[in-house]
C-alpha cells in the first residue's frame, strides 16, 4: 500500500481503498467500498450524504473506533503510523493524542464537571504534567467562552454550552485532527453558527477538521466536501490536494 | 491534592449506586463474617481441644485386669515401650440427689487422684482444708448434683449402700462430656477414701502411656495388646483393653465433622454473596457502557478503564473486610466458647492463627474482585461502536425463547402477570443467581427444621420401641425366678423382663479384646444381653438378615451400633466376642435398628452360660402403671428395695426419663447454627434481590418511560415490580424444598451416625416449610418495595431522555 511521505506539507491522515462490511441477518452488507482520501492540516472537510450512505461508518474507521474490512489508514503521528495495524490499546492512545472527537449528543460524562471532562483525555493519555492539566483545561474553556461553566455538571448547561465543552475536551491534548459527527444536529441555528465558528477557528489555527453533516447551508465553512452514496465517494468538491 | 478526573468519575459512578453498593457490602460482609466466624471457631477449637486433652497427659490405654497391685504396676512400667503406668478403678454406681431422685455416677478411684501423672486433673476450687474421706467432683457435676462445695452427696458404694460423702472440691477433666449432658456425676477419690467409705480395697485397672510415639494408633494398639498377652501369660486375666483414639479428645472427630459442615455452608454463603458483586457490577457496567465508549474515544485504553473499576471493587472489598473482620472474629470466639462449653473444655488462648488472618485478607479481597472481572471485562472489552449504539434496553427482554413461550402458554399473551414473569426472567443468569441464594437459604432453614424434627422422631421411636420404663442393673447376678417374683410382687409393675447384661468387646485374632473406649466407658463400648427368647427384639425393625422366631440359640443378633463396631460382618459370619475376658463365638443372624441405643449384642442366655459360665440375672427391665416422673421414681424405689432385700445391690437404674434427659439437647446447637446460617443466607438473598431489582429498574428506565407514556400508571409499575419479586421468591420455594431433601438427608446421616451409628429417620418439617414460605414472600415484598417505588417516581421526560 502506497502512503504519502511524511513531510510538513503532507497529509495528516490518509485512507486507501477502505471498505467496511457488516454481517446482517440477510447476509453481508457492504457499508463502504474503495474509499481513498487524504486529510491535510488546515482542511475543513465535510462528509455529506443521505442517511445510511456510510458517513458515520467512514468517521468511525478514520478515528479507529471501528475496524476496517479492507484497506489501510495512515497517520503522520510518530513519524508515520499505519493505524490499521495497531492493536486496540495503541489505537486508543493514538486517538487520544492525535484525534479530537466531537459527537452530535455531546457525550460528556454526566458525573464529571466540565473542567474534569476537559482534563480527562490528558489524564488518560498522560499528555501533560499533572500539575499543568487544570490550567491548560481552563485555558481551553476560556478560549471557547465557557470558563464560567467550568465547575458545572453537563446537564446543568444548555445544548450549545455542552457542545462547546465537548469541543474543549476534543482539544484537550491538542490533536492535529478534529473529527465531528453531526456536531450541530442537536443545536438551534444561532448556536450552530457559534459552534461552526469555533471549528473554523481551529482550522485557521492549523488543525484539520472533519465533519459529518446533513446541513447544506454550512458549506461556506468547508474547504472541501465529499459526498457519499451507498458507501462510495460519488462527488468531491473543493481543494483536493 | 487534586484527584485525577478518572478517579473522580469512579467515585461518582459508585456514588450513583451507593444504595445498592451498601446492600452488596452488607450482604458480602454477612457472608464473609460467617466464613470468618466459622473458620476462627474451627481454628480455636481444634487447637484448644487438643491442648486441653493432651495437657492432661492422657493414657494411651487402660487394661481391665480385675486386681492390680503395686508390683503389677511396676511390672507393667518395666515392659517394652511403656513410659508410665498407674492403677485405678472406674466404678459405675448411683447417687441420690437431694430431691430423692437417683442418678448415674462414675467413681474414678486411684491412689492419689489429684497428683497422678496420667490423665491429670486440674483443681478448679476446693475447701480451704479438705477433710479426709471427701471426694472431688468434675466441675460440671456440682450443678447436676444440686449441692454446693462442702456439702454431702449420697453416693452408693458397692456393698455398702448409699453413703453421704463430703464434696471437698471440683476438678476439671477435659476428657469427659459435661455431667448434665450425660446425666452422670463424675467423682474422683483416693483408694484410701474409697475403702474408708466401704468400697473394696483392690484397684482393677492399669493406665498405660506408651513411650514411643503415643499418637501412632497402630503402635499403641500393638503395645497394649503386647502388655495384655504378657500379663495373660503371667497368669493374670486381662478382661479388656481400652485404647481410645490416640491423642484425640473423645469429641474431636464429631466436632471437626460438624464444624467442617458449617464451614462448607459458610464458604457457600460467602461465594453466593460474592455473586452479588458480579450482579451489581454488571448493572453498573450496563449503566456505564456508553460512557466507557466515550472514554475510549478520547484516548482511554481498555486496561486503564478495567483497572479503574477493579480498583474500585477492591476498595469495596476492603471496606467489606473492614466491617466483617472484627465482627466475624468476635462471633467466632463466641461460637468457640459455646462449643467448648458444650464439650467441657476451656479456651485458654482465643487468638487467631496469623495464617488464618492472611487467608481471610486474601479471600476477602480476591473473591469479590474475581467475581467482578467478568462483567468488567465484558463491558470494557465492548467496541466503541457497539457500546455507543447500546440503548440500554435489555436484549433478552423479547418474547422469544422457550421459557417465554411456555410462560405465554401458561398465562396468556397479555396482562401485567405476563409482563412481570417476563421481567423476572429478562436477565436469566442474574435471576438464577438470586434464585440460588434464596433457594439455598430456604433449604438451610428447612434443613434445620427437618434435622430437628427427625432427631425428635428418633427420640420418639426410641421411646416407643424401648418397651420399658426402667432398667435395673444389679451388682451381682440373681436367680431368674427370684427376680421375676420380686417384680410380680411389686405394686404397679405390670411387666418385667429379667436378663443377663455383660460388657462385650470384639476379640482380635490374638485373643485380646481391644475397644476404642475412653475412661468413662463411652464412645465404642458394647453390651451383650443374654435373653431367654426373642420377645425383647420383636418390636425392632430388621436391617439385615432375619430375626430368629422364638429363641436365639446358636445365633447372635446385633443392633446397628454394634454391627459398625464389629466391622459390619456378613450374615452367617462367625463373630468373636470377649465377655469380661471369656470368649463367645456365634454366627450373626440379624441386624436390628435401635434408635438412641448404644451398641448392643443379643444372644441366647443358654449359649452365654455354656460358653462363658455366666448365668443368672443382673438386669431387669420393668414396665409400670405409673406415668408421672415422680410416680415412676416411686415404683423404681420399691423395686430397688426388693432387689436389695434379695441380696443384690443396684449399680444403676436407667429410667426413660433419664435417657430422655440425656439425649435431649444434644443437637440443639446444631439446629441453632443451621437456622442462623439459613437466616444469614436469607439476608444475603433478600439483599441480593433488592440489589438485582434496583439494577433491573435502572436498566429498564426507558421501558418504564414508554409504559408511562402509553398510559401505564405508577401503581401498575409498582405492582409489576413487586410481582416480579414474588415470582422469584415463589419459584425459590420448590427449589428450596428440593435442595433441603438431600441436604437434610446428608445431615441426618452425619448426626445420626455420630450419635448412634445410623441415619436419623427423615421426617420433613412441614411447619418449617410453611414458615419459610411466609418469610420468603414477605421478604420478597420488602425487598421489592424500594426499587418499585424508585421506578414509579421516575418522570416520563426523565426516562425517555436517558441515553
Amino acid at each position: 500500500m502506497q502512503f504519502p511521505r511524511n513531510t510538513p506539507k503532507g497529509p495528516r491522515l490518509s485512507a486507501r481503498h477502505l471498505s467496511k462490511a457488516f454481517e446482517t441477518g440477510s447476509g453481508q452488507f457492504l457499508a463502504l467500498h474503495d474509499i481513498s482520501l487524504d486529510i491535510h492540516a488546515g482542511d475543513f472537510l465535510a462528509i455529506v450524504g443521505k442517511s445510511g450512505s456510510g458517513k458515520s461508518t467512514l468517521v468511525n474507521l478514520l478515528t479507529g473506533l471501528d475496524a476496517v474490512s479492507g484497506g489501510d489508514i495512515w497517520s503522520s503521528a510518530n513519524g508515520g503510523t499505519v493505524i490499521t495495524d495497531l492493536n486496540q490499546e495503541s489505537l486508543a492512545r493514538w486517538r487520544g493524542l492525535e484525534i479530537g472527537v466531537v459527537f452530535q449528543f455531546f457525550q460528556l460524562l454526566p458525573s464529571l464537571t466540565v473542567l474534569e471532562n476537559t482534563m480527562l483525555p490528558m489524564d488518560y493519555c498522560n499528555a501533560f504534567p499533572r500539575g499543568e492539566r487544570r490550567e491548560r483545561a481552563m485555558a481551553i474553556l476560556e478560549r471557547l467562552g465557557i470558563a464560567e461553566q467550568a465547575e458545572k455538571l453537563p446537564f446543568d448547561m444548555s445544548g450549545g454550552q455542552q457542545q462547546r465543552a465537548a469541543i474543549a475536551r476534543a482539544l484537550a491534548n491538542e490533536p492535529g485532527i478534529i473529527v465531528a459527527d453531526e456536531p450541530t444536529g442537536n443545536l438551534d441555528s444561532s448556536t450552530t453558527h457559534e459552534v461552526m465558528d469555533l471549528f473554523a477557528a481551529q482550522r485557521e489555527a492549523g488543525k484539520a477538521v472533519v465533519m459529518v453533516t446533513h446541513e447544506r447551508d454550512l458549506s461556506s465553512y468547508f474547504t472541501r466536501t465529499i459526498e457519499l452514496t451507498d458507501g462510495a465517494i460519488t462527488a468531491e468538491l473543493g481543494d483536493v490536494t | 491534592m487534586t484527584i485525577p478526573p478518572r478517579w473522580r468519575k469512579l467515585i461518582a459512578d459508585f456514588g450513583s449506586i451507593k444504595g445498592r453498593l451498601a446492600l452488596v457490602i452488607a450482604a458480602m460482609a454477612i457472608g464473609l463474617l460467617t466464613t470468618i466466624a466459622i473458620t476462627n471457631a474451627y481454628a480455636i477449637l481444634t487447637r484448644e481441644i487438643s491442648a486441653n486433652y493432651l495437657g492432661t497427659n492422657p493414657a494411651s490405654g487402660i487394661l481391665d485386669i480385675g486386681e492390680v497391685d503395686q508390683t503389677l504396676v511396676a511390672q507393667v512400667r518395666g515392659m517394652d515401650n511403656v513410659a508410665a503406668a498407674e492403677p485405678l478403678s472406674i466404678v459405675e454406681t448411683r447417687v441420690r440427689y437431694p430431691d430423692g431422685r437417683t442418678g448415674r455416677a462414675l467413681l474414678f478411684v486411684s491412689p492419689n487422684p489429684l497428683d497422678q501423672s496420667l490423665n491429670t486433673l486440674r483443681i478448679e476450687e476446693q475447701m480451704a482444708s479438705p477433710p479426709a474421706n471427701a471426694v472431688h467432683l468434675e466441675r460440671r457435676a456440682l450443678d447436676l448434683a444440686g449441692i454446693g462445695l462442702g456439702e454431702r452427696l449420697s453416693i452408693e458404694i458397692p456393698g455398702s449402700g448409699f453413703v453421704p460423702v463430703l464434696v471437698a472440691g471440683t476438678v476439671f477433666d477435659p476428657s469427659l462430656a459435661p455431667a448434665e449432658q450425660e446425666q452422670t456425676i463424675y467423682a474422683y477419690l483416693s483408694q484410701q477414701t474409697f475403702v474408708a467409705l466401704g468400697g473394696q480395697s483392690a484397684l482393677e485397672w492399669i493406665k498405660v502411656l506408651v513411650a514411643e510415639d503415643p499418637f501412632d494408633q497402630a503402635l499403641v494398639d500393638q503395645t497394649l495388646a503386647g502388655i495384655a498377652i504378657a500379663l495373660e501369660a503371667a497368669g493374670h486375666n486381662v478382661h479388656l483393653v481400652q485404647a481410645p483414639n490416640a491423642g484425640l479428645h473423645p469429641h474431636e472427630g464429631q466436632m471437626r465433622g460438624i464444624l467442617g459442615l458449617f464451614l462448607a455452608f459458610g464458604v457457600l454463603a460467602f461465594l453466593l454473596s460474592a455473586v452479588l458483586v458480579s450482579i451489581t457490577v454488571e448493572g453498573l457496567m450496563a449503566q456505564q457502557i456508553r460512557q466507557i465508549a466515550i472514554m475510549k474515544t478520547i484516548g482511554a485504553r481498555t486496561a486503564q478503564i478495567s483497572t479503574l473499576y477493579i480498583t474500585g471493587i477492591a476498595i469495596i472489598a476492603a471496606t467489606m473486610l473492614f466491617v466483617a473482620l472484627p465482627i466475624g472474629i468476635a462471633l467466632g470466639r463466641g461460637l468457640a466458647g459455646i462449643i467448648a462449653d458444650l464439650l467441657n473444655f476451656d479456651i485458654v488462648d482465643a487468638s487467631t492463627p496469623p495464617a488464618l488472618f492472611a487467608a481471610w485478607l486474601v479471600t476477602g479481597l480476591l473473591i469479590p474482585v474475581l467475581f467482578a472481572l467478568r462483567p468488567i471485562f465484558r463491558a470494557t472489552g465492548t467496541t466503541v461502536v457497539a457500546a455507543l449504539s447500546d440503548l440500554g434496553i435489555g436484549r433478552s427482554s423479547g418474547a422469544g425463547g422457550r421459557l417465554n413461550r411456555f410462560v405465554a402458554r401458561l398465562f396468556g399473551t397479555s396482562g401485567q402477570t405476563l409482563l412481570a414473569l417476563r421481567g423476572a426472567f429478562r436477565r436469566r443468569r442474574r435471576t438464577m443467581m438470586i434464585l440460588t441464594l434464596l433457594g439455598l437459604a430456604g433449604a438451610m432453614y428447612m434443613t434445620a427444621g427437618t434435622v430437628s424434627v427427625s432427631y425428635q422422631a428418633s427420640v420418639d421411636i426410641a421411646a416407643a420401641e424401648r418397651g420399658y420404663d426402667a432398667e435395673f442393673r444389679l451388682t451381682r447376678p440373681l436367680d431368674r425366678n427370684r427376680v421375676a417374683a420380686i417384680a410380680a410382687a411389686t405394686p404397679d409393675v405390670i411387666f418385667a423382663a429379667p436378663m443377663m447384661r455383660l460388657e462385650a468387646a470384639r476379640m482380635r485374632g490374638d485373643g485380646v479384646a481391644l475397644v476404642r473406649t475412653y475412661p468413662d466407658g463411652g464412645h465404642g463400648s458394647m453390651t451383650l444381653y443374654a435373653l431367654p427368647g426373642t420377645q425383647e427384639l420383636a418390636r425392632f425393625q430388621g436391617l439385615e438378615g432375619a430375626l430368629p422366631v422364638e429363641r436365639l440359640d446358636g445365633q447372635m443378633v446385633v443392633n446397628q451400633g454394634a454391627w459398625a463396631l464389629l466391622g459390619r460382618p456378613r450374615i452367617g459370619e462367625q463373630v468373636n466376642l470377649s465377655l469380661d475376658g471369656k470368649r463367645l463365638e456365634l454366627p450373626l443372624a440379624a441386624v436390628i435398628r435401635q434408635y438412641m441405643t448404644p451398641a448392643s449384642v443379643f444372644a441366647a442366655d443358654t449359649d452365654v452360660a455354656a460358653m462363658t459360665g455366666e448365668s443368672g440375672i443382673n438386669a431387669l427391665r420393668v414396665v409400670n402403671a405409673a406415668r408421672s416422673p415422680a410416680e415412676v421414681e416411686a415404683v423404681v424405689d420399691r423395686v430397688g428395695q426388693q432387689i436389695e432385700a434379695a441380696g443384690a445391690g443396684i449399680s444403676l437404674v436407667v429410667t426413660g426419663n433419664l435417657m430422655d434427659a440425656a439425649v435431649s439437647g444434644h443437637v440443639n446447637i446444631l439446629i441453632v447454627l443451621l437456622l442462623a446460617l439459613g437466616v444469614l443466607m436469607a439476608a444475603v438473598g433478600f439483599l441480593g434481590l433488592t440489589a438485582a431489582q434496583g439494577i433491573s429498574v435502572l436498566e429498564r428506565t426507558r421501558e418504564f418511560g414508554i409504559i408511562r407514556a402509553i398510559g401505564g400508571q405508577r401503581r401498575q409499575i409498582v405492582t409489576n415490580l413487586l410481582t416480579e419479586s414474588l415470582v422469584i421468591a415463589s419459584i425459590s420455594l420448590p427449589a428450596a424444598i428440593l435442595v433441603s431433601i438431600p441436604l437434610s438427608t446428608a445431615i441426618n446421616i452425619i448426626v445420626g451416625r455420630m450419635t448412634f451409628g445410623m441415619a436419623l429417620p427423615f421426617t420433613p418439617d412441614v411447619c418449617g416449610m410453611g414458615e419459610w414460605a411466609a418469610v420468603s414472600l414477605v421478604g420478597a415484598l420488602v425487598a421489592g418495595l424500594p426499587p418499585a417505588f424508585n421506578a414509579s417516581r421516575l418522570s416520563v421526560r426523565e426516562t425517555l431522555v436517558q441515553q
